[in-house]
C-alpha cells in the first residue's frame, strides 16, 4: 500500500508534548484519518500526549485541530480523510485581544 | 426588588451647571439590561438624540460596572463606558477592568453619567458621597501615568482610583483613550469626549460592601464558576501564564495575522520576533485585575536594541503586537514595547493608532503621502523609529502628520482622497482589530454589524477558529450559516460578559459550556433577582437591537455594514488562509442571513414585531418618529 506524507503543526506552549518540534512531517498509508495521525504522535511521544488529544473517544475539548486550516470538528471530526501533502495543525485554543 | 449585586443609585454630574445629584438605580433597567453595556446603551438612548454632535455639550459620558463588580465573583471588576463615538457616529462603548471599576461600587454608585462641559479643566472627586468638582489646571496637560500619581498626591489618597485622559483625549484625537492605571477604555474615541468636556480624570474613593442577594445561591454558582475554570484544560495551564501575546503564534498558523496594512497577512512571519517565546523572553511577571485568580497581564521589559526603547516597561496585549507590530511592519519587539508604553501614556488606543499608522506607510510608499506632509518621518513598513514618532505626534495633533493621523484611517482617507479608503482598514470608523476577515468569515461579519464598527470583542466566533461546538463547530471559510452564528455570538457576548460585566477571556477560553447558566446564577446570586437561563440571550438581543437603534436615528444605513474594498477584492496571497476573500456578493448573503436571522428588514431596520418583543418600546417610537419604521 503506498504511502503519503503529513505535516503535523503546532505552535509554542504546546510544542513540548510533541519532541519540542513545532512543525514535522509523518508517514502514513493511503486512506488514512485524523485518528491515524493522533495513533503514530501517540506511539512516538507516548500517552500524555494521547491524554491531552483525545477525551472518551472525542477530540479533547479545549483543543484545536486544523487540516488544511479547516477545524477537522466541521469536518468528519477524527475520522476526517487525510491526502498526500495535508497539512495538520493542533495547539490550544488562544483568543482574545 | 433587587436585594444585592447593586448599590441602588446613579450619580449624575453635569460639568455645565456643577449639579450634582445621584437617583434610584430603577428595577426594571437592572432586570432588562443587568448592568455594564446594557446600562450604558439603555441611558445613551434615553438621554441623547441620535444626531448629537458627538463632542458636543449634549453628548454624555456614562460609566458602569456589573452587579457583580465588587463582590466575590471572580473575574467581574469590568466596567463600560458609553458614550456616542466621534470616531464611528454610532454607540461608543468600551470596556476596562482594573481596581477603578470596582471603587466606583464601593463608593456606593452602579453607573456615573457625566453631562454637560465645564469652561476650565476640572476633575472629578468621589469619595463615598461626597462628590467635587475640583480645577485641573495643574494636571492639564500632564500625562496619564503622572496624573494619577499627582492626583493621589494632592487628595492625600494612596488608595484612590483614578481614571483619567493624556494629551491626546485634550487635543480631541478621535483615537484617544481614557485610561486608569495601565488599563485603557481603549476604543472609540471615549478620550475624545471625556476631553471635549475639559474633563481630565475621574478620582474614586469608597469604603462600602456590595450587598450580595441570595447568599447560597451566590456561593453555589460561584463554586460552579470556579470548578469549570480549573477544569479548563485552557486557563490556568496556558493562559494564565502567557497571556494574549501566544495569539500571535495561532493567528499566524491559520494564516489570518494581518501584516502591512492587510497587503502582506501571511506573507511574512512575525512569530519569531513578536510571538509568544519573544514575549516571554522579556516577561517580568503578571498582573490580576481584582478578583481575577488568573492574571492574564503580562508586564514586559524592553531590555535591548535601541537607546530610545530600553528600560522600557508595559503590557502589550495580542492586539497591539498586531497593530504596533505587524500592521506597521515592525519586527523590533521592544519598540512594540516602548509604543504600547507611549500609547497609555499619552492616552490613545493602541489598535487605531497602529492601523492608521500602518494606513499612512502604506499611502507613503505608494506615493500618495509625501515626506513634507509626514513632517520629514520616513514611513517605510518596518521602519520602528517613524512608527513611535508618529505616536506623539498624533497625540498632540501636531501640524503635519499628527494632524494628519490624529483622527483615524476613515478621515485620513478623506484627506487624501484619490481612490486610498479601499486601503483604509475600518468598518464604520473603528480600525480593524487583529484577525484578517477574509479567512474567519463570521468573526470577520460580526466587524461589519457590531454596533460599534469594527469590534472583535462584540461577537468573537470561537466555532470557526477554534471549532468550538457551542452550539457547532462552522468552516471558517465558508459564508453559510454566518449571519445566524454572528448574531448568536454577539447576544451571548452582550449578556455574559458585557453586562453582568464578566471576562470575556473567561467565558470564551474556559466556559462557553455554561456561559448562559453561569450568568443567570452569579447574576441571580448576587442581586436576589430571578434572572433564569432563557433569559439571557433575550437580554443579549434587547442590548443589540436597542443599540442598533440608536445608530440608526444617529443616521447609519445598511450601507455602513460594509468592509473596505480590499477585503471584497484582494485574496490573501499566502500562508493558511490563502486564496480567501470575501465577495460582495457573499457578504450580502451573509448579510442578508443576518438581518434576516434578527427579524430586522432587507435594509437592517429592526421590525416592530421584534422590538416589541424585547419590550423596547422607546425604539419603536424614536424611529417611528425619524420616519425609520
Amino acid at each position: 500500500m503506498s504511502e503519503i506524507e503529513i505535516t503535523v503543526k503546532t505552535i509554542y506552549s504546546f510544542e513540548k508534548y510533541l519532541g519540542g518540534k513545532k512543525s514535522q512531517k509523518i508517514l502514513l498509508k493511503s486512506d488514512s484519518t485524523v485518528m491515524d495521525i493522533i495513533d503514530i504522535l501517540t506511539s512516538v511521544y507516548g500517552k500524555t500526549l494521547r491524554d491531552k488529544l483525545i477525551q472518551d473517544g472525542r477530540p479533547a475539548r479545549g483543543m484545536v485541530y486544523l487540516l488544511n486550516g479547516r477545524t477537522i470538528m466541521a469536518l468528519d471530526g477524527l475520522e476526517t480523510k487525510v491526502d498526500d501533502g495535508d497539512e495538520f495543525i493542533v495547539m490550544p485554543p488562544v483568543g482574545g485581544g | 426588588m433587587y436585594t444585592g449585586g447593586y448599590m441602588g443609585k446613579v450619580l449624575r454630574v453635569n460639568l455645565s451647571t456643577k449639579e450634582i445629584t445621584t437617583e434610584e438605580l430603577p428595577e426594571k433597567i437592572a432586570k432588562d439590561f443587568i448592568g455594564g453595556a446594557g446600562f450604558g446603551i439603555k441611558y445613551l438612548f434615553d438621554e441623547v438624540p441620535g444626531d448629537t454632535d458627538a463632542l458636543g455639550e449634549e453628548n454624555k459620558l456614562i460609566f458602569a460596572p456589573g452587579p457583580l463588580s465588587g463582590t466575590s465573583a471572580p473575574c467581574a471588576s469590568r466596567m463600560a463606558v458609553t458614550t456616542k463615538s466621534p470616531l464611528t457616529n454610532a454607540v461608543g462603548m468600551a470596556l476596562s477592568g482594573g481596581y477603578f471599576p470596582v471603587e466606583l461600587k464601593f463608593a456606593g454608585y452602579d453607573v456615573l453619567i457625566i453631562e454637560g462641559k465645564s469652561e476650565e479643566p476640572v476633575y472629578l472627586w468621589i469619595k463615598d458621597d461626597n462628590v467635587s468638582i475640583r480645577k485641573a489646571d495643574k494636571i492639564w496637560g500632564m500625562n496619564t501615568i503622572d496624573t494619577q500619581d499627582v492626583l493621589k498626591q494632592e487628595l492625600k489618597e494612596e488608595s484612590a482610583r483614578i481614571a483619567c485622559i493624556g494629551p491626546a483625549g485634550e487635543n480631541l484625537s478621535k483615537m484617544a483613550a481614557i485610561i486608569n492605571e495601565r488599563r485603557a477604555f481603549g476604543r472609540k474615541g471615549v478620550g475624545a469626549v471625556m476631553g471635549s468636556k475639559n474633563l481630565k480624570a475621574i478620582a474614586v474613593r469608597g469604603t462600602k460592601e456590595v450587598p450580595i442577594g441570595n447568599e447560597e445561591l451566590f456561593k453555589k454558582a460561584r463554586s460552579a464558576m470556579l470548578a469549570g475554570m480549573k477544569e479548563s484544560p485552557m486557563l490556568y495551564p496556558h493562559f494564565s501564564k502567557l497571556g494574549t501575546p501566544m495569539v500571535v503564534d495561532a493567528t499566524s498558523a491559520l494564516g489570518i495575522f494581518p501584516s502591512e496594512n492587510y497587503r502582506n497577512t501571511g506573507e511574512d512571519d512575525y512569530t519569531e520576533s513578536l510571538g509568544a517565546e519573544s514575549s516571554v523572553a522579556r516577561t517580568l511577571g503578571n498582573e490580576h485585575c481584582y478578583g481575577c485568580p488568573v492574571g492574564c497581564t503580562q508586564m514586559k521589559l524592553a531590555r535591548g536594541g535601541n537607546l530610545k526603547y530600553q528600560g522600557t516597561m508595559s503590557d502589550p496585549e495580542y492586539e497591539t503586537y498586531y497593530s504596533l507590530g505587524s500592521c506597521t511592519g515592525v519586527k523590533n519587539h521592544d519598540a512594540v514595547i516602548h509604543a504600547d508604553h507611549l500609547c497609555d501614556k499619552l492616552g490613545l488606543d493602541t489598535i487605531s493608532v497602529g492601523v492608521t499608522i500602518g494606513f499612512a506607510m502604506e499611502l507613503y510608499e505608494s506615493g500618495l503621502l509625501s515626506k513634507e506632509q509626514t513632517s520629514g518621518l520616513d514611513l517605510r513598513f518596518g521602519n520602528d523609529e517613524a512608527m513611535v514618532d508618529a505616536i506623539t505626534e498624533i497625540a498632540y495633533r501636531n501640524e503635519g502628520i499628527g494632524s494628519l493621523l490624529c483622527d483615524g484611517s476613515k478621515v485620513l482617507a478623506e484627506q487624501i482622497g484619490q481612490g486610498s479608503e479601499k486601503y483604509a482598514m475600518h468598518v464604520k470608523g473603528l480600525e480593524f482589530p487583529a484577525y484578517d476577515p477574509r479567512g474567519a468569515k463570521a468573526h470577520g461579519l460580526n466587524y461589519v454589524t457590531s454596533y460599534t464598527g469594527a469590534d472583535h470583542n462584540r461577537g468573537y466566533a470561537p466555532q470557526e477558529i477554534f471549532g468550538a461546538e457551542i452550539p457547532k463547530a462552522y468552516d471558517r471559510f465558508t459564508p453559510e450559516g454566518k449571519g445566524w452564528l454572528t448574531m448568536y455570538n454577539q447576544d451571548l457576548r452582550s449578556a455574559t460578559c458585557d453586562c453582568p460585566t464578566m471576562c470575556g477571556f473567561l467565558i470564551d477560553m474556559a466556559l462557553p459550556h455554561m456561559a448562559e447558566e453561569n450568568t443567570a446564577d452569579m447574576v441571580s446570586g448576587a442581586t436576589g433577582l430571578d434572572i433564569k437561563k432563557e433569559d439571557v440571550m433575550v437580554i443579549g438581543a434587547r442590548v443589540n437591537n436597542l443599540a442598533r437603534a440608536f445608530n440608526l436615528t444617529a443616521g447609519l444605513t445598511k450601507a455602513d455594514d460594509t468592509y473596505p474594498e480590499r477585503i471584497l477584492t484582494e485574496p490573501i496571497k499566502e500562508g493558511g488562509s490563502k486564496g480567501h476573500y470575501v465577495s460582495p456578493e457573499e457578504l450580502e448573503m451573509m448579510l442578508n442571513d443576518y438581518y434576516d436571522s434578527r427579524n430586522w428588514t432587507k435594509e437592517g431596520v429592526p421590525t416592530e414585531e421584534r422590538l416589541s418583543e424585547l419590550g423596547l418600546d422607546e425604539a419603536i417610537v424614536k424611529l417611528k418618529e425619524k420616519g425609520l419604521l
